[in-house]
């Protein structure tokens, strides 16, 4: 698992000169910035190292992902700006790097690095979640159903896979399209008709074929015995007559118009609804035809919903007319009309889908009426009406199917309705005036027998030489259907399993995680669920237990901070399961939005749980930065704070980091300027810890009042505990004197009257620093409060994490 | 737990080297879509026409 040993950036964003961050060997960091001060610049010159781009950069104003707004703005032209990082595998060491290109004046970028060991780095990485910002927090849960699993297809590169089954399910729709245009069971039911008349007998396969002709040539004594298909043009060689090759050849023709007329009969029905039905929906959907117009906006509003819902327009107003609205009603108000574009869209898919087919089938019938306006037959008789009525058939045919093409474009304007401009008992008077025709030639030659059973043969090999073929044909893509379906099974079966398996690996950390942030609200079951019908996948939700009853979707139930919580435990949970090559995150500003608690919580969720990860940890709030720092120190991190100014851009230095070390600073150097109030802060600090971990009940108080609870009160409290509990600490001193202390009540030191001097600051201090050793464990392991999560129901005693530090305690 | 999950690309390697194992009437579409994945060229076109070439295929041989 890889790890970052240092970061070099030079010229990107608020950074103007070199800044180098040296955190070998794979130190974590913890950077304190005030907004602006470059922290970002940070994230954003890592972000584009591995993604070549900056995704909230990455709006039309700038373009080419953001690139155009990654140089620093106060760097000359001549010089460029890179990033360069190193790693715990030192092969894939790189130096990226952006310039202008001349004389084009175009920025290109360049890295130094173009072994196989690092592409297949950078492909990997690409894949895997390293960096989370604040604005992307609720950006997963806010998602559609089907917008989650895409993104979840995204973490675990299921993208590849949800293209395939469409591939798939397109074959298959393919395939049954094909079968519907041919028809063959039509076509073969029409030519079988025909051989029943022939032969006077119903031919399924081979066998009653032979059977059936047997018969037929029986009255002739040939002596034959009919066992394969050359014995028929055996006993075909026997009695023909070449005098009726032209009656056979016409009666031929006859036979087929006849067919192919009745093939065209038997689906005029089907085809007739299928059309009727286009029609209708079509006038349907028309009826609100600029609602179908809409589609083609169905772009922009998504652009438009991504913008907003990515945080680049903030304001309380639409971006495209500025008309004033919230940003939350706007956001609802384009995703709603989305959703109804994209029923629309697939409305007028499945129309389109309906339309091709029954425009295959008539197609078919077209070219076989043309085929058979060239039919000798109808050459029969000069100027022949049959022939006449076939091409007016013909006609009305080449109508449904230039009305259906129209409407497929949806921008027919002429009137249409829905009937179909053929008619079938005109096809079927044909017919019969075509039989009549025929039986009235005398090509049959029934009044002679051998004649008679010659044609007669002749026909039946024809015809049974066209069905074999169209019911090998029809064996043949009903096969590829059923095949191409059980692939299709087995796919569907494996992205499912897939997929259930990533998210009941996932959903389990997403649990853990948002109970260890969240362990007293009730909310418990946090879990991803796929969503689908009969093994399709269509989309993911999440699923919670909230005060006893399960429920979704979380946005319905939970606040903003608790969302953002479950943004974090999400980030979290993908980069346990997920991240396989690389073991460090960059967290930037994510703790905005939480309360103290959480806050607090959170620092120890990443201390506990993620304490073999180097995380790189950005924050803007002070009281955080010193929490972590004072959790972090001695632990291998590297703590440090960013400035930012016009001459010198980003810069690091090593803060005091954490308040006592800037109390000892102060107290060392006899200062003391804020020495007060900053004592009275760290004792707050010590006894809200204390409090919280041996729950000492304080009244209620609203708001920020509960937050700022003043150390005589918690003091006061803590030692009623501490006697309730029977503990050994109820003894110490250093309560009683901090109570007493001159300095506790004096929130600013201007408003006190009583002149604050080193050496009375220095007691006090002092007797702080004697009430925090009684609580706190020494080891350099440890440093925990003793706490009641860690009693020890045997011994009933109270301790450190460790144990090394246990007071007898009375629960 | 983190072991068992597999990306994508791992799931389509493994499906695609198993179909011809699957039990379906024609084994030759199976190996069309299996070949055409290992080519990278599994598309609705080139499935739709090596498909309609497999069936023109079959119907020459069987007709013969």
């Amino acid at each position: 698992m890889t790890k970052i040993n240092s970061v070099e950036i030079c010229g990107i964003r608020g950074i103007k000169n070199t800044l180098p961050i040296n955190l070998a060997p794979a130190k974590s960091i913890l950077i304190f910035g005030d907004n602006g001060s470059g922290k970002s610049s940070i994230t954003d010159a890592i972000e584009w190292f591995y993604y070549d781009k900056v995704g909230h950069l990455s709006i039309e104003e700038i373009g080419r992902n953001g690139i155009e707004a990654l140089r620093n703005t106060f760097l000359p032209y001549e010089n460029g700006s890179y990033i360069e990082i190193k790693y715990s595998d030192s092969k894939l060491n790189c130096k990226k790097e952006i310039s202008y290109k001349k004389p084009s004046q175009r920025l290109i970028s360049k890295v130094s690095n173009s072994t196989d060991d690092y592409n297949q780095y950078i492909a990997i990485s690409q894949n895997e979640k390293l960096i989370l910002r604040y604005r992307d927090l609720g950006e997963f849960i806010v998602k559609t159903k089907t917008e989650k699993l895409q993104a979840i297809s995204e973490i675990i590169g299921f993208e590849e896979v949800t293209n395939y089954k469409s591939v798939l399910r397109k074959a298959i729709s393919d395939l049954n399209k094909v079968i519907k245009i041919k028809d063959f069971d039509t076509q073969i039911s029409s030519k079988k008709a025909q051989l029943l008349e022939y032969l006077n007998q119903q031919v399924h396969n081979d066998g009653q074929y032979f059977k059936a002709i047997q018969d037929l040539i029986a009255p002739l004594k040939l002596g034959i015995t009919i066992k394969e298909h050359k014995d028929i043009i055996a006993a075909i060689e026997l009695i023909k007559q070449p005098e009726n090759k032209e009656n056979i050849a016409l009666q031929l023709s006859y036979d087929k118009l006849i067919a192919d007329l009745d093939g065209i009969i038997k689906s005029f029905d089907s085809i007739s609804d299928s059309y009727k039905e286009c029609v209708k929906e079509y006038l349907s959907i028309s009826k609100d035809a600029e609602k179908f117009k809409n589609i083609s906006l169905e772009r922009l509003l998504s652009e438009g919903l991504r913008i907003l819902e990515k945080g680049y327009f903030t304001d309380d107003k639409c971006p495209m007319c500025l008309q004033n609205i919230s940003r939350e009603e706007l956001i609802n108000d384009l995703r709603s009309r989305i959703a109804e574009l994209e029923v629309l869209k697939t409305e007028k898919e499945k129309l389109l889908d309906k339309i091709s087919i029954v425009s295959g089938r008539i197609t078919k019938h077209i070219a076989s009426l043309e085929t058979g306006l060239n039919e000798k037959s109808l050459f029969v008789k000069k100027e022949s009406k049959i022939k006449i009525e076939i091409s007016a058939i013909k006609d009305n045919f080449d109508v449904a199917s230039k009305t259906l093409n129209d409407i497929s474009s949806f921008t027919i304007t002429r009137k249409i309705t829905d009937s179909f401009p053929v008619d079938k008992t005109k096809i079927q008077s044909i017919i019969d005036a075509l039989k009549k025709e025929r039986a009235e030639s005398g090509i049959d030659k029934k009044d002679d027998i051998k004649s008679s059973i010659h044609i007669k043969l002749e026909l039946a090999k024809e015809r049974y030489k066209e069905i074999r073929p169209l019911e090998k044909e029809a064996e043949i893509i009903k096969d590829q259907v059923e095949t191409m379906e059980t692939i299709y099974a087995e796919y569907i079966k494996k992205q499912r399993e897939g997929i259930n398996l990533f998210l009941s690996g996932i959903s389990e950390n997403i649990n853990e995680l948002y109970c260890y942030m969240n362990p007293t609200e009730k909310v418990d079951k946090v879990c991803l669920i796929p969503l689908g019908e009969k093994d399709e996948l269509d989309g993911i939700t999440i699923q919670f237990e909230f005060h006893g009853k399960i429920v979704s979707p979380p946005n319905r139930y939970l606040s903003e901070s608790h969302l953002n919580c479950l943004g974090i435990a999400l980030f979290l949970s993908s980069v346990k399961t997920y991240n396989k090559r690389n073991q460090f995150i960059i967290l930037d500003d994510v703790i905005s939005s939480f309360d103290r608690n959480h806050r607090l919580r959170f620092a120890r969720l990443l201390s506990e749980k993620f304490s073999n990860y180097q995380i790189f940890l950005f924050t803007h709030e002070r009281d955080w930065f010193e929490y972590v720092a004072s959790a972090v120190k001695g632990k291998n991190w590297f703590i440090t704070e960013v400035t930012w100014d016009y001459e010198n851009g980003v810069d690091l230095r090593t803060p005091l980091v954490d308040l006592k070390e800037r109390i000892d600073a102060k107290i060392k150097a006899l200062d003391c300027s804020e020495l007060g109030n900053m004592l009275r802060i760290y004792l707050e600090h010590i006894l809200k810890e204390i409090c919280l971990n041996l729950k000492v009940k304080l009244g209620f108080l609203y708001n920020d009042a509960n937050e700022n609870r003043m150390s005589n009160e918690m003091l006061s409290e803590l030692k009623c505990k501490l006697e309730d509990a029977n503990c050994d600490l109820k003894n110490i001193t250093a309560i009683g004197r901090l109570i007493n202390s001159v300095f506790l009540g004096n929130k600013t030191s201007h408003d006190s009257k009583y002149q604050e001097n080193i050496s009375d600051l220095t007691v006090f201090y002092d007797d702080i620093k004697e009430l925090q050793k009684a609580f706190y464990c020494d080891e350099d392991t440890c440093k925990t409060c003793i706490s009641i999560k860690y009693y020890d129901t045997a011994k009933k005693e109270i301790r450190c994490k460790c144990g090394k530090m246990a007071h007898s305690w009375k629960l | 737990m983190a072991n068992d999950i597999k990306s994508g690309r791992e799931i389509l390697n493994i499906f695609f080297s198993e179909i011809n194992s699957l039990k379906v009437p024609d084994k030759e579409a199976v190996a069309v879509i299996a070949r055409l994945f290992k080519e990278g060229k599994l598309s609705d076109i080139n499935v739709s026409n090596e498909l309609a070439e497999l069936r023109k295929r079959k119907q020459n041989d069987k007709d013969k």
